[in-house]
């Protein structure tokens, strides 16, 4: 495949984006629930902006739920002019591209060494799931694609959601990390919880990555050897997460220094922590939390929020020999079940989507889902239109599409995970343990 | 996850689908149709009730007996008219408003028409607006009696008794103690154009064409409003006219409320001038009343509004119109009469104590105490979209079994319906087999661009690209039309038309040349016929759930020709199939309904009745664009980015050379 039609998509993809800044259509994305949430909304920002500049403390009201960091940075952002910024968040998008190339370029060097590493174990008749140089090139071109041309990103873009900060920073851990950068990668798992708190189970899937690097690079074991448990295992998990924790620590030390005060840590954590703000948005918890009885709000909000990051216990003893798939699956869980989520974090993930690539034809599911997927995704705007402004549907209609919408995504990790655990029993066992006695073909079914 | 993870059930589906799949698409079509219809039938229908208790409608005796002489208020009036004109006698309204003790305001607004209508000149207009303050509450709420000011050359009927009906009331209710909510009596200009300057004016919102200048005097939120267009004399019954903008309905408990009052007055009360039948259980109740139906819904499709109450639902206001039918014979109800059913509609709006937001909102009349619920229209709708899923699931199935049939060099397979698809894929291996055989220079690139999505992405993209074009199209054409010296509507149809023509000739632009042959179309027509009918019934539902009329007849005259559609060797079956299609583009969808439409008023022969639906048409296109710029109607975008992309990909199907 040559390099044009990568150009041509990326440059297209800027183009689309430029062009709908001109139309009437960011006005309108920007009020849209689904993209901009209270914690990434370019007006509430500027509101924080604001306030700053008439020296009162952003957070001292209950509009503003950016961290200091990011107040800065947007506050360096509006000195320019509007054309600028427009420009400004068009090119953080393009930096989140070249982010992905080089994201999609490394996994596929780390897939082949991996490849080679454990080609031993895998079975003879396997030779048809052997990821070759060529498929690798394709994933690109397939990232560029997901991630350019992709509606969710784009809505985002235009709405100048600073969720694009978030995004960046948790494609920085992914690159970093494929790079074997080991202290920027934490730097970047600090950031990421800095601005947002749930990234930091990421640190998991970091500590057992450079764990198994360091091993290899000391004593050239394969992988099957490996112990996850022994000391100098353990002691590299606590050191990973040491730093990570330490990291967080400075970062919001260094913040309240900036701002004088500590008062931004209720307004920013607490605020994605406790979730006072219900406005509609296309995750699970508002509507169940404006129906809630006061005194069971804490119970609930406790088992909303450890549903975010339990799933990383069980996880990552399954998929302890894939780290970057995993540190995948839990962004993704993080999209789908923080409190406040965005259309940008579903351009996140579903651009990254695409370095499964080699394990999608063991997916089952792909049609529902992505019917499922365009259809919330229209039906969303309609119901909230009908409900909010015309007053004739209610929140049950849009509750239904929202949560739909939850369903679908956790149908398509769930359909990921499957698959990816799919190919890598087929790599091991062969396609022999498919065909009967008689010939006939066995089907494998998820219990 | 059941279904979704257990594939021996799950194969068993796909089975059934793909083998008996044009057997079930028939199937929901009919049943879901018939289901759909039969609705209207009473005992398959609900009666109306009243979810708003605080409503309490009839629960005290209506006492407007009006002290004024209503008859010389009605001559009157009409003198005033007869003074001027071409013009309405706002000054007049204003003073006998003044005279009753109202707050009155005049508010000025001016309208811009677009396309170069009026050549860039706005065109003034004067509301005339009285408030009468309640006694028992601060100004915080409020509930509007609307009329329409009509001159007396206009071509509608006059509304003197509205206006009379106006200032009687609004003296009675001057002398009541018990109003909670302020009263706003509203007169307006220019119809539709006037009451939607006043709403904007209201709400402060200002749009490139309609500014609607500074209202002196304001009420708290509107909650509900009524207008009112009666004639002065000869009062047969009264009509509700309920369709708002976009399709939007008002709360079923407001039609209910008029519905009861003008009964409790004895009344006669009609929707779509359609009483309700004695009998409604035997056959001709049923004909009644699925007549009573069809016209509701027919009006409801256009998604215009009725009458001026329609542009109130878009503020989230509740609001009907009540229209007085005349007739010379017979018996005749009084104005008077009129007024003691507003009287008591007024006084129960007045016991609201929160929004209308209870009963329903989704809703088919098919009588006036009968509705059809959503829960009850959406069953048979989506029956009849699920003829088209099932097809394009089927489609699908066969789809990704020829691409892992493809891979794994034909495997034994043991049901039946692989087989049959085998066989049609051999089918068309042959079918391939001949063409290479016609140009056998580049087989390998033919063959390869026989299937995949990126053979299908293309003409999905100029099917977009061209419903982009048709609707920026008319503002492109219009600024053009000064120089040519043709009229708005004929430039903005003949450029449609244009437009059209063009969408029609797709199929031929995007054709690849060949070197042997001449121009050849060909991609995965399997691909593009599943992914157009998912965005079909995607559409389709997107459209239920704003206006189920208009998606109820898109759905039952496109499906079975959308389901049917294949491209094909036969020379007679391929035109057949392009003559069915053609009568299904948007274009004669427009021209059908505005021929349906006519056919409801006067016309001589069918030479003229097509000649007259042809001047409708042309003058309906450009006030469906009017509307979409004045009052935000999406009537146009819809058809724009819905119906005609998904018909042009049905067209180029039917064009795919095999």
């Amino acid at each position: 495949m040559s390099s044009y039609p990568l150009i041509f998509c990326t440059v297209s993809g800027i183009i689309i984006r430029l062009a709908l800044f001109r139309t009437s259509l960011p006005d309108w994305i920007s009020l849209q629930p689904e993209v901009s949430t209270p914690l990434t909304s370019w007006e509430r920002a500027m509101e924080g902006i604001a306030l700053k500049e008439y020296m009162i403390s952003p957070y001292a009201g209950d509009l503003f739920h950016e961290t200091p960091l990011v107040l800065r940075i947007l506050g360096f952002m509006t000195s320019f002019s509007d054309n600028t910024i427009l420009l400004m968040f068009v090119g953080l998008d393009a930096l989140c591209l070249i982010l992905m190339v080089k994201i999609a370029n490394l996994y596929g060097g780390y897939l082949l060494k991996k490849q080679a590493k454990e080609v031993k174990r895998y079975a003879t008749d396997c030779d048809t799931l052997i990821i070759k140089t060529e498929d690798l090139r394709i994933i690109q071109f397939y990232v560029i694609v997901a991630f350019s041309l992709n509606p969710y990103s784009i809505a985002a873009c235009l709405a100048k959601s600073t969720a694009v900060f978030n995004n960046l920073s948790i494609l920085f851990i992914f690159y970093f990390m494929l790079k074997e950068n080991e202290y920027l990668c934490y730097l970047f798992i600090a950031m990421s919880a800095y601005l947002s708190i749930y990234p930091i189970t990421v640190c998991v899937p970091a500590a057992i990555f450079f764990m198994q690097s360091s091993k290899f690079r000391k004593n050239k074991i394969s992988d099957t050897e490996m112990s996850y448990t022994d000391s100098p295992a353990l002691f590299s998990y606590c050191r990973t997460v040491g730093l990570c924790v330490v990291m967080v620590a400075a970062l919001i030390g260094f913040s309240a220094f900036l701002e004088g005060s500590w008062s931004f840590i209720s307004s920013t954590y607490g605020f994605i922590l406790m979730v006072p703000d219900l406005t509609p948005n296309m995750g699970v918890f508002w509507y169940f939390f404006t129906e809630m009885f006061e005194h069971f709000r804490m119970f609930f909000i406790c088992v909303f929020q450890i549903n975010v990051v339990i799933y990383t216990v069980p996880l990552s003893v399954k998929l302890k020999e894939h780290p970057v798939f995993l540190m995948y699956i839990l962004v993704s869980l993080i999209c789908i079940f923080k409190s406040y989520p965005s259309y940008s974090d579903v351009g996140l993930m579903l651009s990254l989507l695409p370095l499964w690539r080699y394990a999608f034809e063991y997916m089952r599911n792909s049609f529902v889902v992505a019917c499922m997927y365009i259809c919330t995704t229209v039906f969303g705007p309609i119901l909230y239109h009908l409900w909010i402004y015309a007053g004739s549907a209610n929140a049950n209609f849009y509750f239904a599409t929202s949560l739909a919408f939850s369903t679908a995504q956790i149908f398509l990790i769930t359909d990921l995970l499957y698959a990816y655990l799919r190919r890598e029993f087929d790599l091991e066992n062969g396609f022999k343990h498919l065909i009967r006695e008689d010939g006939t073909k066995k089907q494998v079914i998820l219990d | 996850m059941g279904l979704l993870s257990d594939p021996k059930k799950r194969q068993k589906i796909l089975d059934v689908i793909s083998k008996y799949n044009n057997h079930l698409s028939v199937l929901c079509y009919i049943a879901g149709v018939t289901w759909f219809l039969a609705l209207a039938y009473q005992p398959l229908n609900a009666r109306t009730y009243f979810s708003e208790n605080a409503l309490l409608p009839g629960l005290v005796e209506n006492e407007f007996y009006p002290e004024l002489d209503m008859e010389a208020l009605v001559q009157e009036y009409n003198e005033q008219l007869q003074k001027e004109k071409k013009n309405v006698p706002r000054k007049w309204v204003a003073d006998q408003f003044t005279a009753l003790g109202l707050d009155t305001y005049i508010q000025n607004y001016t309208i811009l028409y677009p396309l170069q209508l009026t050549r860039g000149q706005s065109v003034p207009g004067q509301n005339v607006y009285g408030i009468l303050r309640a006694r028992r509450a601060s100004s915080t709420e409020s509930i509007v009696l609307s009329m329409p000011l009509r001159q007396k050359e206009s071509d509608m009927p006059s509304t003197t008794g509205s206006m009379v009906l106006m200032l009687a009331l609004a003296k009675y209710f001057r002398q009541k103690p018990y109003w909670a909510k302020d009263i706003i009596f509203l007169a307006t200009d220019h119809e539709q154009f006037g009451m939607q300057a006043w709403l904007n004016g209201y709400h402060e919102i200002s749009s490139e064409y309609i500014s609607p200048g500074d209202l002196m005097g304001r009420s708290g939120s509107i909650q509900a409003a009524l207008n009112l267009e009666i004639p002065d004399s000869n009062l047969k019954h009264l009509d509700i006219k309920i369709q708002g903008l976009n399709g939007q309905l008002p709360n079923l408990d407001l039609v209910n409320l008029v519905v009861r009052l003008c009964q409790r007055e004895r009344v006669e009360v009609s929707i779509h001038k359609q009483k309700d039948y004695y009998d409604a259980e035997s056959v001709d109740g049923y004909k009644h009343s699925l007549k009573t139906m069809m016209k509701m819904m027919w009006s409801h499709a256009s998604g215009i509004p009725t009458g001026n109450h329609g542009l109130f639902h878009r503020y989230h206001i509740e609001a009907v119109t009540i229209e007085g039918i005349t007739k010379r014979k017979g018996h005749h109800i009084s104005l008077a009469k009129t007024g003691r059913v507003i009287e008591g509609i007024f006084r129960s709006l007045n016991n609201l104590l929160e929004r209308f937001h209870q009963s329903f909102f989704f809703y088919i009349l098919p009588a006036t105490e009968r509705y059809i619920s959503i829960g009850l229209y959406m069953p048979p709708f989506g029956l009849i979209c699920a003829a088209g899923l099932i097809k394009a699931v089927a489609l699908w199935i066969a789809i990704s079994t020829r691409t892992s049939d493809d891979n794994s060099d034909s495997e034994s397979q043991t049901s039946d319906s692989k087989e049959e698809k085998e066989s049609e894929t051999k089918k068309e291996k042959e079918d391939a087999k001949q063409t290479d055989t016609d140009n056998e220079d580049e087989d390998v690139p033919e063959e390869a661009s026989r299937e995949g999505v990126s053979t299908v992405l293309p003409l999905i993209l100029f099917s977009f690209l061209m419903g982009v074009f048709c609707f920026t199209g008319p503002e492109f054409v219009t600024t053009m039309s000064p120089s040519f010296r043709i009229g708005v509507e004929d430039t903005v149809f003949f450029g449609l038309l244009a437009l059209f023509s063009a969408c029609l000739l797709l199929p031929r632009t995007v054709a690849k040349k060949s070197q042997s042959t001449d121009k050849r179309l060909i991609f995965d027509w399997e691909l593009l016929k599943s992914l157009g009918l998912i965005f079909q019934s995607l559409v389709l539902f997107s459209i239920a759930l704003m206006n189920i009329s208009l998606a109820f007849f898109l759905a039952v005259f496109i499906i079975p020709v959308t389901v049917i559609t294949h491209p094909c060797k036969n020379r007679i079956f391929c035109w057949m199939q392009k003559i069915l299609l053609l009568l299904l583009c948007p274009a004669v969808q427009i021209f059908i309904a505005s021929m349906i439409s006519t056919m409801e008023g006067k016309y001589k022969g069918s030479w003229d009745l097509i000649q007259k639906s042809f001047e409708n048409m042309k003058h309906g296109l450009v006030l469906t664009i009017l509307d979409r710029y004045l009052f935000g109607s999406w009537m146009y975008g819809v058809f724009c980015f819905a119906v005609l992309p998904t018909w042009l990909m049905f067209w180029t199907i039917v064009h795919c050379d095999l």
